[in-house]
């Protein structure tokens, strides 16, 4: 295995300028960046440096000014919108800050759905998504609809439904914010148990410096561009 | 239950307010539509009937031209021959004589058109013996009395037991004169008959007239057996030397009116549709609006377009079928209870009569399963139809723009 394999994303000088002339923003300027398999990877950076923009480009979510951007290899600033929604549906798993989930479907209804996107048979959906949900200690809530749940118990079932279908890499666009610091801290423990256990490759933002302290890797972003790369432990 | 349906159901409980009003009208609109069209049918055939068993029959034979001036002289040669024909094909036939003249009751007098009738074939074939307002239709043996229209009973003052003078000129050329004791009033068939019909026997009016057996005109009914162009054909070996027509053709104005009822009722329906379109139309942006950061999440997540415009047309969907099983349900019952009570249109002052043809005034429904299969298809094509619009906004949102509204 050479050390290219494991690198799941990479960015080449991504740039995502918004508006132009006087109120031109750099919301991501020149950023060069690799993230490999199993790491744990905080970006951190206070509100408007470019955090959200960043992932949503990386994602595909959003297209880039100029710069690539790889994905296991694959240059995905060249995919059309299809190819793309096929890349996050594969690959990416997301947690946002909030609207995470369907408030129709229950939590298990919930974590399901990708599965169902995806094409699973019923019954290995269900050992599948019961398994997700056990192991983030919500399997008493399935049957729940996100408006039973609390914020940190809606914020495990996004992850549940996040990391069922194996993905690649799990985005997640500061999934502690609408958090309080205690629920938050176990959030982030959690996830820091399954990258640690499972080997799930994390790649969050966040703001807040108790959080940033679990990471293994704390990428600080200023002004669009990257001003520090640190590697904890 | 798969999860698209899941959704939409679950979607349209979310605001009950909004899907219980759009649901209420359109069972609404079902229901009236059901009920519309079993009345239309009802009317046309009821129409048809009243055209075909009444006193005009589904066809008719007469000898050439006689239509255009229904001179005493242009009879139906060797009518035997035709009334055979019926007799083989087990058709019902009138045989029918006519003159005009003048009918007189004391100092009143009025134009009159007389038919000699063979009071038991007529009974066989037709129904209009029933149609007596007062008095009684005569039966074979009766002789000297006539039935009269109701107009010309009203404007000749006469009652049951009036003597009416007739005066007419004869085949041979002499004065026909004969009083006739009125026996029967009839009921409104048609505007001709009424202003002026005289009916008697056969052979009152072979003495009134010295007309000598002739014959003016065949009525024909099969009682539904057969199409009027059917019984027509019968009669085609004879095509030369009479002129056959059908009802339609001798009504052609009614005929076509009849004809295009049917297709004015679809397009009738159409605009009904549209409507409810809109109205549905409305209901899904609003819905999709309220939802619009749930759409843009899904589509974060990697769902494809397809399967937003199939979540919200599976909405529409639902709402359709909930609403064609309950439009349905309540069209029957409307159906129902126009048959049982109907609609009295005569009440209403309105004169049941076109192309001088009376129509029976009471309105009730005649159900065909088409018209509930035709009404529940086109409530949920055109509820689909109009949550495509809305549907397709959805699935083309941009994930992150929709995420961010509030
Ligand atoms: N759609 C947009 N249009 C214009 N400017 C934007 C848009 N999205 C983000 N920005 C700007 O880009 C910068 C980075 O925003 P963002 O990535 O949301 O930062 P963060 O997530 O770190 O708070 C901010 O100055 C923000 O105002
Ligand atoms: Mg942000």
């Amino acid at each position: 295995m050479t050390a290219n394999t494991t690198t799941i994303i990479e960015t080449r000088a991504a740039c995502k300028f918004f508006g132009e002339g006087e109120s031109l923003v750099k919301a991501v300027n020149d950023v060069d960046l690799r993230i490999e398999t199993g790491e744990f990877t905080a970006i951190a950076g206070p509100s408007g440096s470019g955090k959200s923009t960043l992932l949503n480009i990386i994602s595909g979510l959003d297209h880039v000014t100029s710069g690539k951007i790889f994905m296991n290899g694959a240059e995905v600033t060249q995919y059309t919108d299809k190819e793309l929604a096929n890349l996050r549906l594969k690959h990416i798993g997301f947690v946002f800050q909030n609207f995470n989930l369907l408030p129709v479907l229950t939590a298990y209804e919930n974590a399901e759905y990708i599965l169902m996107l995806r094409g699973m048979p019923e019954n290995e959906r269900r050992d599948k998504v019961m398994a997700v949900l056990d192991k983030l200690g919500i399997a008493d809530k399935a049957k729940n609809f996100p408006s039973q749940l609390s914020g940190g118990q809606q914020q495990r079932v996004a992850i549940a439904r996040a990391i069922a279908a194996n993905p690649t890499v799990v985005l997640a666009d500061e999934p502690t914010a609408n958090l309080d610091s205690k629920t938050a801290a176990s959030l982030v423990e959690m996830m820091a148990e399954l990258n640690e256990k499972e080997g799930i490759t994390f790649l969050f933002s966040s703001h807040d410096p108790r959080i940033l302290d679990c990471s293994k890797r704390v990428l600080v972003l200023t002004d669009g561009a990257i001003s520090d790369d640190q590697k904890n432990n | 239950m798969p999860l698209t349906f899941k959704i939409a159901t679950r979607n349209l409980l979310r605001n009950k307010k909004r899907t219980l009003i759009t649901l209420s009208a359109l069972v609404f609109n079902c229901a009236m539509l059901i009920a519309l069209f079993a009345m239309m049918r009802y009317w046309i055939e009821q129409s048809i009937t009243n055209i075909t068993s009444l006193a005009i029959g589904q066809v008719q034979i007469h000898a050439p031209e006689y239509r255009e001036d229904r001179s005493l002289y242009k009879s139906i040669d060797n009518p035997e021959e035709y009334l055979a024909i019926a007799k083989k094909e087990n058709i019902s036939a009138s045989p029918r004589s006519y003159g005009y003249g003048l009918a007189s009751i004391d100092t009143k007098s009025a134009g009159a058109q007389y038919w000699g009738i063979d009071p038991l074939k007529e009974r066989q074939t037709f129904r209009f013996a029933e149609y007596i307002l007062e008095g009684d239709f005569f039966n074979d043996k009766i002789q000297s009395q006539v039935v009269i229209g109701r107009k010309l009973a009203r404007s000749l003052n006469a009652n049951i037991g009036s003597e009416l003078i007739a005066v007419v000129q004869a085949a041979d050329g002499s004065m026909g004169n004969e009083i006739y004791r009125v026996g029967g009033i009839l009921q409104t068939i048609s505007e001709e008959m009424d202003r002026s019909a005289v009916i008697m026997h056969q052979k009152d009016f072979e003495e009134l007239f010295s007309s000598a057996g002739r014959i003016h005109e065949i009525a024909l009914n099969s009682k539904n057996k057969l199409t009027s162009t059917q019984v027509a054909e019968e009669f085609n070996v004879a095509a030369k030397k009479v002129e056959i027509k059908t009802w339609e053709q001798l009504l052609p104005t009614l005929a076509d009116m009849l004809r295009v009822s049917r297709s004015a009722m679809y397009v009738f329906s159409f605009i009904f549709f549209i409507a409810v379109g809109f109205g549905v139309l409305n209901t899904m942006l609003m819905a999709t609006h309220d939802r619009i950061r749930e759409y843009g999440m899904l589509k974060a997540l990697g769902t494809k377009p397809w399967r937003i415009i199939m979540d919200v047309c599976s909405e529409a969907f639902v709402l359709s079928a909930c609403a064609a099983i309950l439009g349905s349900l309540a069209g029957v019952f409307l159906c129902f209870l126009l048959d049982t009570y109907g609609i009295d249109l005569s009440s209403m002052g309105g004169s049941m009569r076109m192309s001088g043809i009376a129509f029976d005034p009471v309105l009730r429904s005649d159900l065909k399963p088409v018209d509930i299969v035709f009404t529940v298809i086109a409530t949920s094509a055109c509820c689909v139809l109009a949550s495509l619009f809305p549907a397709i906004k959805a699935a083309r949102l941009s994930p992150i723009k929709a995420m961010q509204k509030h």
